[in-house]
């Protein structure tokens, strides 16, 4: 008898292993990677914001960074990132003097909850996220139909956003815009120890409206327009900085669609 | 809502059933709830916080009526103490279940703690102190088909504080009890249990770039067997490929882990030897996790446990990814009325442990790398931690029982806490515990404690030294009232700040009537910064009164 169910149990236990374990071979580890399609039309194509929250006494930051910059690099003019300089890790002392942080990051960190770090939105969908977890959201992201369309222009210091509605909205939504510094040369620790000559990009300097941006009234006939004062404090290289704008759903938070344009 | 209502339900059909028949079914419960209020304090960079007061607060029921059983927790967070994630957040009921006993079949449905053998590839359990829950929700059948064989199957998902994480887990566990299987057996000196168990994680692939395996499945296996004083266990465990997804890197490595660990115990004197080696064991319920959520591996502590406050200041945490580690202890009671024993005996502890990564890292196999360590290799590989301690306990008379101990500690910093100090701390620490009793119900218990750092050049001297004082007045059964107070004496950090001589200064008194405990408590927490699994949180300091009440029926 025992023998019976000694085999009986060993078969299932079999069964259930071979059957629920997936070996991956070794020259099967990369898939091809499709890019070049994308979603929306000849005006508009989808794009996604990460919101990488950040700290230069944040050990483990700089993987995320450069996690950022590889999804980047992978959807080429598709991707668009935030370094938001947020919570205890990105505080200054005496040790770690320049101040990357803003009213502006400080409050949305502390709005998502930003405890531990690195971790990131992506769109703001499926609330905050591993490093690990940023590239699978934003495929799934831009295989999706923009519902809005954005604009940017920057012309003799002033911003101006153009959008519209591409998809039924029934929610109310917001618009932000924003400016960003690449190439600030800064500490950063690392788990070697500290780097003294960090290259920091996508660092968050300061929203042109404030933190949660304003509500907008978009219709999907003609684009509507908004223009900002830029103001760049004399300290920032304008070269290496950014605008973007993005829209998003006051109700699910969702980041709808994003913008980016460099200033030169 | 709906599910919950249907449980409450049948806890009310319960209460009416104990009603009509007082043997029919009991209730059980219980409540622990804990408070802080937050105020702001310079002298240690404490904040206060908007809500002024946070509270977190929990309470199980559970009711028993013949075969059936179903329970239920509801915890509140308004809002979480601030040791805790914030995402443990409003109020809720994320654990209730319904169980259900016919014929050797156990069945239960809704949520469930489980583990599999020593928890090397399965461990659902809760902490609550440590903000710890990753209890399963699903469905679990027990199974007893035969006399010595227990087979136990389940399905779920695993708690994500008031969310569940997005793999499905699937375990089978089966274990044999020799000496219960076979009549011969049934009187053998040797006792011998075999066991196996399965767990595969179901989660999509949604990664554009790397071929991730959507099922991946751990297998352990394992034998304890007793004979007279001596007992022995063991457990081998195996991961297969488990890479966590993104962009940058992904390991498709298998893991392993192997323990043993081997006592011998009789009439004034145990022996424990153990250890145990663990190759990229960190397996989780959703891989992209971090930190201690949703873990499905749980590699068992190697490594003494202490619980003085100096002794747990530099605490070691197993490294799932990679470590070797060995401990010896030693009990040895010396015999009352002995020339070293005294009138009452003595007894005496020795322990000794060691942990040092894998040759090389742990196993990697990835697009550009490939590495697996050597089985064993302890010389020359970096130190993680090493622990030398001796203690006794010994009774001096019907009044005065004292405690000392002495602790020799390496704390591998960087490792353990996501550090880049780039050394290891020495500390060396003594702490004496005296218990006197002044007239039956009265008594009083000291600790003094003493934690020097290593200052020599090749250690990191983190905060310096500490000194610890504590007075506890214990009034029985009703009353006690402490005061302890941590002190440091000042250092500089390695961001070069000063940080000035420190008293935190902890008071509390507590009453407990019955099941009923209340505790009161004001004084000052140290800031934490901790790094686990690659994510880094700051608890910061406080400073306020704290509340814990708990009971029970």
């Amino acid at each position: 008898m025992i023998k019976k169910i000694t085999y009986a149990v060993t078969a299932i236990a079999l069964i259930i292993q071979f059957g629920s374990c997936d070996k991956i071979e070794e020259d099967n580890f990369l898939q091809t990677l499709d890019t070049t399609s994308t979603s929306g039309n000849d005006n508009f194509i989808k794009k996604v914001l990460i919101e990488d929250f950040t700290g230069h006494r944040c050990i483990a930051c700089p993987e995320a960074a450069e996690e950022l910059h590889s999804i980047e690099e992978l959807y080429d003019g598709k991707v668009i990132g935030i370094g938001v300089h947020a919570g205890f890790f990105s505080e200054p002392n005496s040790s770690f003097t320049y101040d990357f942080t803003t009213t502006e990051g400080d409050e949305l960190g502390a709005f998502m909850g930003v405890q531990e770090q690195p971790i990131g939105l992506v769109n703001r969908v499926g609330g905050l996220l591993s490093p690990a977890n940023w590239l699978e959201s934003t495929a799934e992201l831009l295989a999706l139909e923009p519902s809005v369309g954005i604009l940017l222009s920057e012309n003799n210091n002033i911003v101006t956003v153009e959008a519209k509605t591409l998809q039924t909205i029934n929610d109310n939504i917001s618009l932000v815009v924003c400016v960003t510094e690449n190439g600030i040369i800064s500490r950063q620790t690392i788990p070697e120890g500290v780097i003294e000559d960090y290259e920091h990009n996508h660092v968050l300097r300061k929203h042109l409206n404030n933190t949660f941006g304003d509500v907008v009234n978009l219709n999907s006939s003609e684009l509507e327009s908004f223009t900002f004062d830029l103001n760049l404090d004399a300290s920032w290289v304008r070269e290496n900085c950014h605008v973007i704008a993005y829209i998003y759903n006051n109700s699910t938070l969702e980041i709808l669609q994003a913008e980016e344009i460099p200033l030169n | 809502m709906k599910k919950y209502s249907i449980l409450l339900g049948l806890i009310i059909l319960g209460f009416d059933a104990k009603a009509q028949d007082a043997s029919s079914g009991s209730l059980q419960g219980d409540f622990n709830l804990n408070a802080q209020t937050y105020t702001e304090d310079a002298s240690i960079n404490a904040a206060k916080v908007d809500e002024f007061l946070l509270l977190n607060s929990y309470s199980n029921l559970r009711y028993d009526n013949g075969n059936l059983t179903v329970g239920l927790r509801y915890e509140s967070y308004l809002n979480a103490l601030q040791d805790f994630n914030s995402e443990y957040q409003g109020n809720g009921i994320p654990y209730r279940f319904a169980q259900y006993d016919i014929n050797g079949l156990n069945i239960t449905v809704g949520n469930f703690y489980e583990q599999f053998g020593n928890g090397i590839i399965f461990r659902s359990y809760e902490e609550k102190s440590l903000g710890i829950d990753n209890v399963m929700d699903g469905v679990r059948l027990k199974y007893n088909p035969t006399k010595g064989l227990y087979i136990k199957g389940f399905v779920g998902t695993q708690r994500l504080y008031f969310e569940q994480g997005p793999g499905i887990v699937r375990g089978i566990d089966a274990e044999l009890n020799i000496n219960e299987a076979f009549k011969s057996l049934s009187n053998s000196k040797t006792n011998i249990l075999l066991g196996s168990g399965f767990i595969s994680r179901f989660q999509e692939d949604n990664n554009p770039l790397y071929n991730l395996p959507e099922n991946v499945g751990a297998y352990a296996l394992r034998t304890t067997i007793n004979r007279g004083k001596i007992s022995f266990n063991t457990e081998y465990g195996y991961k297969f490929n488990d890479p966590i997804g993104g962009s940058t890197y992904n390991n498709y490595a298998p893991g392993n882990a192997l323990m043993a660990n081997l006592s011998f115990s009789q009439r004034g004197l145990g022996i424990i030897v153990e250890a145990h080696r663990v190759d990229n064991m960190d397996f989780r319920s959703n891989r992209g996790a971090v930190g201690d959520q949703l873990t499905l591996s749980y590699i068992p502590a190697i490594t003494k446990q202490h619980v003085y406050t100096l002794a747990a200041l530099y605490p070691f945490s197993t490294q799932p990814n990679g470590e070797f580690g060995f401990l010896t202890e030693i009990n040895y009671n010396l015999k009352k009325k002995s020339l070293l024993g005294g009138k009452y005996g003595t007894q005496l502890v020795f322990n000794y442990s060691r942990v040092n990564g894998l040759n090389g890292g742990n196993s990697v196999l990835t697009t550009e790398e490939s590495h697996t360590p050597m089985f064993i290799s302890v010389k020359d590989e970096e130190l993680y931690f090493r622990d030398f301690n001796f203690e006794i306990k010994k009774k001096v008379n019907k009044k005065v029982k004292v405690n000392a101990s002495y602790l020799d500690m390496i704390y591998n910093i960087d490792v353990v806490q996501g550090k880049s100090y780039g050394k290891n701390i020495h500390s060396r620490i003594g702490i004496l515990e005296v218990n006197y009793k002044l007239k039956p119900k009265h008594s009083i218990r000291t600790e003094v404690q003493y934690l020097s750092i290593d200052k020599a050049k090749e250690y990191e001297q983190d905060a310096g030294d500490w000194a610890l004082g504590l007075i506890e007045y214990t009034f029985a059964p009703h009353w006690f009232i402490a005061v302890l107070d941590q002190y440091n004496n000042g250092y500089t950090d390695k961001d070069e700040v000063v940080h000035e001589a420190i008293h935190y200064i902890n008071l509390s008194c507590g009453y407990s009537s019955g099941t009923n405990r209340f505790e009161l408590g004001y004084g000052k927490k140290r800031e934490g910064i901790f790094c686990v699994g690659g994510v880094c949180k700051n608890v910061p300091s406080s400073n306020g009164f704290t509340l814990s009440v708990t009971s029970s029926f």
